[in-house]
């Protein structure tokens, strides 16, 4: 059996519209500032585009991995060329648009959700922690200066690829 | 697809020697770690339970199911449930599949309603989608919960069916035995042996003869052995859109087995096909609904060695026994029913008519006027053939209802019109 068509649009749809938007503009202003009009209307088409996939209810993860990839690319660009906050707030609030947009795909696709609010409520708060830590570690890394000897950059750097190897182990090729 | 990027930015970040892309790439670490960390327990004790309304209904009647997973052990953030419909089934109403959260001891529910044409159905197993927070590694279960649900041809009640078998069993039953002894229809005159009922003496004869005693017997009434032969080839069936010759054909044998099993009878069924489907002769309820459930599961099929009658398997029927075939019936098949009656079985063959149910797939034009004619004296000529050797057909067109069709042809004539070769 197949969904009932003519739900209403699911919970997260205006915060994944926020999390666009949020990214779309910590894009667009710094590159329209520098006069990079090419990035910035790369950014704005792009977020426009995902946006309109999912208020369409698209049902292919492709838009929202698509959306995600090239704002990611645009914030990687921001941040070679422009202030890095801004390219970081950009990628935070595309991971946010990006999670909200495959749960609002799961809530579409099931055809009955129980507790949708109790759901949606654990979903957003574990989110926002997860943005929250995610976003001081970035700001961190951005702005702390430490001094490092040789052998501790070594053990950290090592410290680093084992944990990378550790997380992609554990994913296996679901993500 | 996050981790490639978080590891593209990282690796970019190490190529250009910017700070800044490895910053970026914290916040999707941090994303999938706390999605591994929180993700579903290692060992999940998941029950599934699923409840049907019944286990055997007639074909498209609703039939409500409840499937309920109830988790033993620890909460699970987030959870799909999706309960496997055997193909063949369709929705009436409710949901096949739910998402929630699934706290310790909580369960989810799912209440649908099902229906479908005559089959067996398995139900396997229940789908579980098991996701941490963010879904970054879900993972899928599956939890076993075997049931089946047979959707039965539908017996249509027919009164007696007339049969006249050679043999006859020991039990009491409603055939004529061709013996004489108790029962209700004058089988003949004889002198009176010491023991016979001084009731059954018979005035008129000892009248006739008034120096010995004569009484009158009766025909004993007995139980037969009835085999049943249902044609599952598939060269024989005839399909006209979604329709089925077949169809018409189980439930006509469906029909027939409720009436002689009615009638105290053993019914033995065989679904020549594609294999042979053999049910074993038995009596009563039970062997009511072990018929039922074998035409349930018949499908049609093909097999060289089951083209024609011919590899028939006849040791399965009792001697002189009756055997009734519920065939539309082929060119060339009368020859192994010849010699079926040859060896002493008494055959009833009922036909549902092939060729009125395909013509009406063709339009009313001159050419298939003449292709019907042509069909029709061919399938009479075959059917003649038949009669010749003293075996019932009964053409069946399959609009006329069977009980309807049968009725008049099998039913047996009331005592009074007997003598006058009326039936009923």
């Amino acid at each position: 059996m197949t969904p009932p068509a003519g739900r209403p649009a699911p919970v997260p749809t205006p915060f994944f519209l926020l999390g666009v938007g949020v990214s779309v503009l910590a894009l667009l202003v710094p590159f329209a500032g520098r006069g990079a009009w090419g990035p910035a209307w790369a950014a704005f088409g792009l977020g426009l585009l995902w946006a309109f996939a999912h208020l369409r209810g698209s049902s292919s993860p492709r838009w929202a991995h698509g959306g995600l990839l090239g704002l990611l690319a645009l914030a990687a660009l921001g941040a070679l060329f422009g202030p890095a906050e801004a390219a970081l707030l950009a990628t935070i609030a595309a991971l946010a648009a990006w999670d909200l947009d495959r749960f609002a795909r799961r809530l579409r696709d099931a055809e009955r959700v129980e507790a949708v609010e109790a759901l949606w409520r654990s979903h957003a708060r574990r989110l926002a922690g997860v943005l929250g830590v995610g976003l001081l570690l970035g700001s961190i890394a951005l702005e702390g200066r430490i001094a490092l000897g040789l052998g501790s950059a070594i053990l950290l750097g090592a410290l680093g690829l084992w944990g990378i190897a550790h997380v992609l182990r554990r994913l296996g090729p679901s993500e | 697809m996050l981790a490639a990027a978080a590891v593209g930015l990282v690796f970019a970040g190490l190529v250009l020697l910017q700070g800044g892309l490895i910053a970026l790439a914290i916040p999707l670490w941090v994303y999938l770690g706390a999605g591994l960390l929180f993700g579903p327990p290692g060992k999940t004790s998941l029950k599934a339970t699923r409840t049907l309304g019944a286990g055997r209904v007639r074909p498209g009647e609703p039939v409500p199911v409840t499937l309920t997973v109830e988790n033993a052990g620890d909460g699970i953030a987030e959870v799909t449930i999706r309960d496997r419909v055997p193909p063949g089934l369709e929705g009436v109403e409710g949901e096949t599949s739910a998402l929630g959260p699934l706290p310790p001891g909580g369960k989810l529910v799912l209440d649908y309603t099902l229906k479908g044409p005559r089959g067996t159905y398995r139900f396997g197993g229940v789908d579980v989608v098991l996701g941490d927070p963010f879904h970054v590694r879900p993972r899928v279960e599956r939890l076993e919960v075997p049931q089946q649900l047979f959707v039965l041809p539908e017996a249509r009640a027919l009164r007696r069916v007339e049969i006249r078998p050679r043999q006859t069993r020991l039990h009491a039953g409603l055939v004529p035995a061709r013996r004489g002894g108790p029962g209700t229809e004058f089988y003949g005159v004889r002198e009176y042996q010491p023991g016979d009922p001084l009731r059954s003496l018979n005035a008129w004869a000892m009248a006739r003869d008034p120096e010995r005693l004569y009484i009158t017997e009766f025909e004993q009434e007995r139980s037969a052995d009835v085999g049943l032969i249902l044609d599952a080839r598939r060269r024989a069936d005839v399909q006209v859109g979604s329709r089925s010759l077949f169809e018409h054909a189980i439930e006509a044998t469906a029909a027939l087995a409720d009436a002689f099993l009615q009638g105290g009878h053993r019914v033995g069924l065989l679904v020549y096909g594609g294999h042979l489907d053999w049910t074993f002769p038995g009596t009563g309820r039970v062997q009511r609904e072990k018929i039922l459930r074998t035409l349930a599961r018949a499908r049609l099929g093909e097999s060289l060695v089951f083209e024609g009658f011919d590899y028939l398997p006849t040791r399965l029927f009792p001697a002189r026994s009756q055997i009734v075939l519920v065939s539309p019936l082929l060119p060339g098949d009368e020859a192994m029913l010849i010699a079926l009656r040859a060896r002493g079985y008494a055959v009833l063959i009922i036909s549902p008519d092939p060729v009125s149910f395909e013509a009406k797939r063709f339009p009313d034009d001159e050419a298939t006027r003449l292709a019907v004619r042509i069909a029709r004296v061919e399938r009479a000529l075959l059917l003649s053939r038949l009669q010749r050797a003293s075996i019932v057909v009964i053409d069946w067109d399959v609009e006329v209802p069977f009980v309807r069709r049968v009725q008049g042809a099998l039913a047996r004539s009331p005592l009074w019109l007997r003598p006058l070769g009326v039936r009923a």
